[in-house]
This record gives C-alpha cells, structure tokens and sequence, in this order.
C-alpha cells in the first residue's frame, strides 16, 4: 500500500488554514498545499496531484459540497478522496455528507494534536474499499 | 521554534482577534430583537456563529466553540420554527442576552484534571504568582522590601523615582502597586498625586508607605482606592500579608449561585443576567433533588421561585435548613407574591430576603452579591483562625478525615506534615508577642505561597501547623516543604533593631492506597516524625518510619 503524503486542503479562514498546515506538516509529516476558494482548489489540484483533499463545507461563492460535484465530474480528480470539515456534525448531517460521495467528515474544531492522524485513517479506508 | 511555540503563536493571534469578532457578533445579535425582521443580519449572524465553533476550539477555546455552536443550533431553531409569538420574544431575547456573554466562555482550556499532581522537580510554589511593583526612594529599605517579596514567590520590580514609575506604568501595569507617597528627593505627596495621570488609569490594587501618619492623608489615600496604609519604620511581614490579602481578594472565585424554578426560560435568563455580572450559576429543575444538586456544586447563594407547581418555595427551604451543613446557606426568594404577610410567613421558614417578580435586573445582581460577600465574610470567621488565615484545629482535622476517606475510596496517595516553630517561647520572651504573631503569620504566608492551592493549611496549634498534600507521595511533598523549610529559614525579622531567623521543623506522614490507617492515626503519625525531628536537633523534615 502507498503512503499518504500530498494533501490539499480548502479553507476560506486564513487562521484555520495556518494551523492546519503546521498539524499537518510538522505533526503528520505531510505535504500541504492550501487553497482559500472551491473554485481556485480544482486548478491547484490537477497541477499538485493531491493523494487526498480536504474541503471546508462553508465558503463563500463555491461551497464545500460544489467543490466536490465539480471534482466528481473532473476526469484527472474523480476519484482522489475528499473528506469534509465541518461543525456539522450529527448523524443525519455526516450521512448527507457522505452521500454527496465524501470518505468521510472530520469535526470542527479539530484538534491540532490529531488531525494528521485523523486524515490518515480517513484515507486508510477509503484507500481500502479501493476508492483511490 | 517548536511545534508547541508556533501553536501558541497562532493561539495569540486568534484571541488577538478575537474581541472584535465577539463585537461584530454582538452588533449582529440586537437585529433579534429589532422591530423590523432583518433577515440578511440574521443570516450572517448564523454564519458568525458556524465559523466561531468550527474555528475557536482549534485555537485552545473549546468552551467557546461549544456554546458558539449551541447558540447557533438555538438561533436556526429560532428562524427555522413557525413559533408561537411569546416564545418567540422570550427565546430571542434570552439569546441576545447569551450573545451578549459569549466573551465570558474564551477562557483558555484548562488542562485535564483540576488538581495538579505533583511530581518529584515541581518545587516551584504554586501560590499567587502575581506581579508587585514598588515605588521607593530609600533604596535599602527598598531593595530589602524587594528581596521580601521575592521570598514569597511574588515577581517584584523596584522604581526609585515617580518619572521611572510612570513611564513603565504607561506600557504594563502590575496587579499590585506599592508606593511610598512621601518621596523625599521629589518632595510629593499624596495630595499632588492625586492630580497625576498615573492613578486616574491605575488598574493596579494599591497600597501606600508614608513616613508620616496623619488622618488628612489617610482619608486622601482611601479616597484613592488604597487598601494599605503604612506607616514608616515598616512592619515589612505585615505588609507583605496586605499584599497576599489583596491578590487574594482579586482573585476570589466567582460566586457560585443556585437557581431553582420551575419556569425554564426564566431561570435560564437569570442564569445570563448573573454570568453577564461574573457569576456562575446552575439550575436546578427538580425541586426534590435541591440536597443532591447542593452537595455536588456547594453554591454561595440558592434563588428560590415561591410558587411551583409540586412544591411550595417555603417547605423547600424548610427541607433545606434541616441540614446542618446547609443552616448558613443563603437563600432568597423570587415571588410575584405582594401581600407582606405572606412574605414574611416565608422569610420565617428560612429564607433570607425576598424579591418581588418582576425582578429588576440591576436589583438582582446587587442582591446575590452583596449577600454572597456577607456569607463568605462569616465563612471566613467562623472557619479560618484569625492571625493566620488558615484553617482552625477542628477544621482541619474534618479536612484531613474527608481527604482520607476520598483518597481511599480512589485510591490515591496523599500526605500529612505537622510543623512547628523551633524555640518559639525564646522568640515571645525576647522579642514579645505582637513579633511572635508576626512570626506565626509569616509561616501561614510562605506556606500559601509554597504549596499548591488545592493543599489544605491548617493552624493546629499556638506554633504548630498541619498541612494536607492530596494526590502526592512522601517524595514529593518532602521537596516541597524542605524547600519551605529552607526559605523560611532564610527570612530575617526584625525587632528593636535587633535583627533575627526563625527556624522549623516537620514531620511527615504518607498515606498509601491499602493501608490500614485511618485520618487520625496519620496524624499522630505526623506528630511522631516531628518528635523525631526535634530531638534530632530540630530545623530538619522527618519522615515516618523512613
């Protein structure tokens, strides 16, 4: 099984996307390019080939679950697996989350100790049933 | 820089942030009671909202995410529902309200665990680490007051000119402010001062040294907001328990109040009306749970609705005072009963005030407070032994008996020490009782400043003091008080010119999970390693059966 290691992650709130570039670098060791808008991310995404990408729900203009239709319909990044962060976080709410085709949801706030691990386990399993 | 520098960075930026975020959402919370609906204010009320609880948590502010997230959920409900227009009124302004306090749930979280444990290096005291600024043109007495407040584990800074003071002043203030206000070279006096800038912004306690003592200046140093007024040759122990006092004072826990009424959303605006004051509250629903909800939360002050539906406010009480450990609890009556007669039939089943409903919210506020003061203050007398500050002899004892029993049941380690003055009778015959004292309130200080403030200090005797180190073993807590011992050992007292050093001596009793003794046995345990101690040669610890 390959390693997780390019992780890109959209997030329109400058103060969450600094800490969670130092969560997931120097915590997780991992590679992080961050992007502040849906409609930028699927550009950056073709050139820096993300293993897994990270969507905020909530943006302004295009929103998380946008971003994600318009990755599904894209044919370099159809299948990289996206999960969502969010505060939404009830049942019903992660099932709606998951039913637009995401792995899976990562609760806001996160905690800058876990969430490298968070988004490894997250990609295990997607990388398990095969989605990537 | 470390991972955990670059967190704490990015920490200070949000919180740097975060006062106008809290201002914009406050801004945002008065369209909720606005005549006109602004939904595009509401709307981005809820959006402020979402983003403070996805973000405030990340950045150490659970307690802020958590009820960012609940007003949230609270406020789509609220936008969402095809209300009945009461609720409707009454929930948006019980909201406004709680926006309003969002501010007072940023505290930084704490770490698990309420008491610390301590491990063998941790021989820092952990009293009231508090900044001390000192303003004092002698500079022996000066640098000597210095080292004094030093010794107490308070971070002091000497200034010898009035210029010097004000210019640090304007960048950062201490927490308490010592002044002489007689300063010779620059011939001022409290009378000028009063005039200067610095005092008009002072946000620092304030406690003055005047080499002369007249009432003029002492009326002129109250009006001020002193709270210490002293007189050269200084009583240096004296003042640095003022000190002690007034931090102590500064940093009282927040009152604690119980509110008990049957109609929820009254109870729960209350509950924003007294967290808008400082205060924390509860409330509590079930009227036949009161004794189970006192023993768990131990509030200051009960609010008590006089009419519910299953039980009347007055039997309640009644109910209540059958406790003994709750006979001094204040409670107060909320009513929309009018008929004095009936108001004072209540207050004679053993409530304390009474307010008529609709109550007025600055009323309300006064009302908990000041009564909360008061019962504190008896507490305080009736507890605490009045030289000193500790503990009286019978209730450490309860203390030691109740950490006991806790200890046993989590099965915890903890310690008891008993410590005594050496030659104390010397001290009295040479030098008199009034320096005695001063010796004796000199221990109960530094050992609030050494210890931890979950340790329980008790004045056992006339020079001998008990001390109860919960969640701690023999190891630890001898680092600790040996290095009391030391400090105390190095404080030099003053009298009739004659300048002198007290010593002490300690012995110490651990208590291990499965043990067979009990509180009392401990304690006698304690008293032995003392003994020991003692006719060793005294100023030295002993552990029991070490």
């Amino acid at each position: 099984m390959t390693e997780l290691v390019r992780v890109l992650y959209v997030e329109d709130e400058p103060d969450i996307r600094a800490v969670a570039r130092l969560a997931l670098e120097v915590v997780g060791g991992l590679t992080v390019e961050l992007c502040e808008r849906g409609d930028l991310a699927l550009a950056q995404a073709e050139r820096f080939d993300p293993q897994m990408i990270l969507l905020d729900v909530m943006m302004p203009g295009m929103d998380g679950p946008s971003t994600l239709k318009a990755l599904r319909e894209h044919p370099q990044l159809r299948h990289v697996p996206v999960a969502f962060m969010t505060a939404k976080v009830q049942a019903h709410e992660i099932e709606h989350f998951k039913s637009l085709g995401a792995v899976g949801v990562i609760a806001k706030p996160f905690d800058p100790m876990t969430l490298a691990q968070q988004v490894r386990s997250l990609w295990q399993s997607a990388a398990a049933r095969g989605d990537s | 820089m470390s991972f955990n520098e670059q967190l704490l960075a990015l920490q200070r930026q949000y919180s740097a942030k975060l006062p106008d975020i809290l201002s914009d959402i406050r801004g945002l919370a008065d369209a909720l009671v606005a005549d006109k609906h602004d939904t595009q204010k509401l709307e981005s009320l809820a959006e402020q909202l979402h983003k403070l609880a996805g973000s405030a948590g990340t950045f150490g502010l659970s307690a802020l995410s958590t009820q960012a997230a609940l007003l949230d959920r609270r406020l789509e409900t609220l936008l969402a529902a095809d209300a009945d227009p009461d609720w409707y009124r009454n929930e948006s302004r019980l909201l406004q309200t709680e926006l309003y306090n969002l501010q007072h749930f940023a505290a930084p979280d704490q770490l698990p665990g309420a008491r610390p444990a301590l491990s063998g290096e941790l021989a820092k005291g952990e009293g009231l680490a508090a900044e001390v600024w000192l303003l004092e043109d002698d500079e022996f007495l000066g640098s000597s007051l210095l080292a004094h407040l030093e010794a107490f584990n308070f971070t002091a800074r000497l200034f010898t000119s009035y210029a010097q003071l004000t210019e640090a002043y304007a960048l950062e203030q201490p927490e308490v402010l010592v002044m002489d206000v007689l300063l010779g070279a620059e011939g001022r006096s409290v009378d000028r001062l009063q005039y200067s800038g610095l005092l008009k912004k002072a946000q620092s306690r304030l406690i003055f040294i005047s080499a002369r003592d007249d009432f003029n200046a002492r009326l002129q140093a109250a009006s001020l907001g002193a709270e210490g007024f002293f007189i050269k040759p200084l009583d240096v122990p004296k003042l640095v328990t003022r000190v002690e006092q007034v931090l102590t004072r500064l940093h009282a826990p927040a009152e604690r109040v119980l509110i008990v009424d049957d109609d929820e959303l009254l109870a729960r605006y209350y509950q924003e009306l007294l967290r808008g004051a400082g205060m924390e509250s509860d409330i509590l629903h079930e009227p036949e749970r009161i004794i189970e909800v006192l023993e768990q939360k131990y509030p200051d002050i009960v609010l008590m609705d006089l009419q519910m539906p299953d039980i009347s406010g007055q039997n309640l009480a009644a109910v209540v005072r059958q406790y003994e450990q709750w006979m001094g609890l204040p409670i107060v009556y909320l009513s929309a009963e009018n008929d004095p007669r009936q108001q004072l039939k209540a207050l004679n089943q053993g409530g304390d005030d009474f307010l008529t409903k609709p109550v007025d919210d600055a009323h309300l506020i006064t009302a908990v407070k000041s009564r909360v003061v008061r019962s504190r203050q008896l507490l305080e007398l009736m507890t605490k032994d009045s030289l000193t500050g500790l503990l009286k002899h019978a209730t450490i004892k309860d203390s030691i008996n109740r950490e006991w029993a806790v200890a046993k049941r989590k099965g915890d380690t903890f310690c008891v020490a008993m410590l005594d003055i050496d030659h104390f009778k010397e001290v009295n015959d040479r030098f008199g009782h009034a320096t005695g004292d001063e010796v004796i309130a000199s221990v109960a200080t530094l050992l609030r400043q050494r210890l931890r403030a979950t340790d329980i200090l008790g004045r056992y005797g006339g020079e001998e003091f008990a001390v109860l180190m919960a969640n701690c073993d023999a190891m630890a807590a001898k680092v600790v008080l040996e290095d009391f011992r030391q400090r105390f050992q190095d404080l030099q007292f003053t009298s009739e010119d004659t300048s002198f050093s007290v010593t002490i001596s300690i012995g110490l009793a651990e208590y291990r999970p499965g043990m067979d003794v009990d509180a009392e046995t401990l304690l006698v345990n304690a008293d032995k390693a003392l003994y020991e101690a003692k006719k060793a040669g005294r100023n030295r610890l002993m552990v029991y059966g070490a």
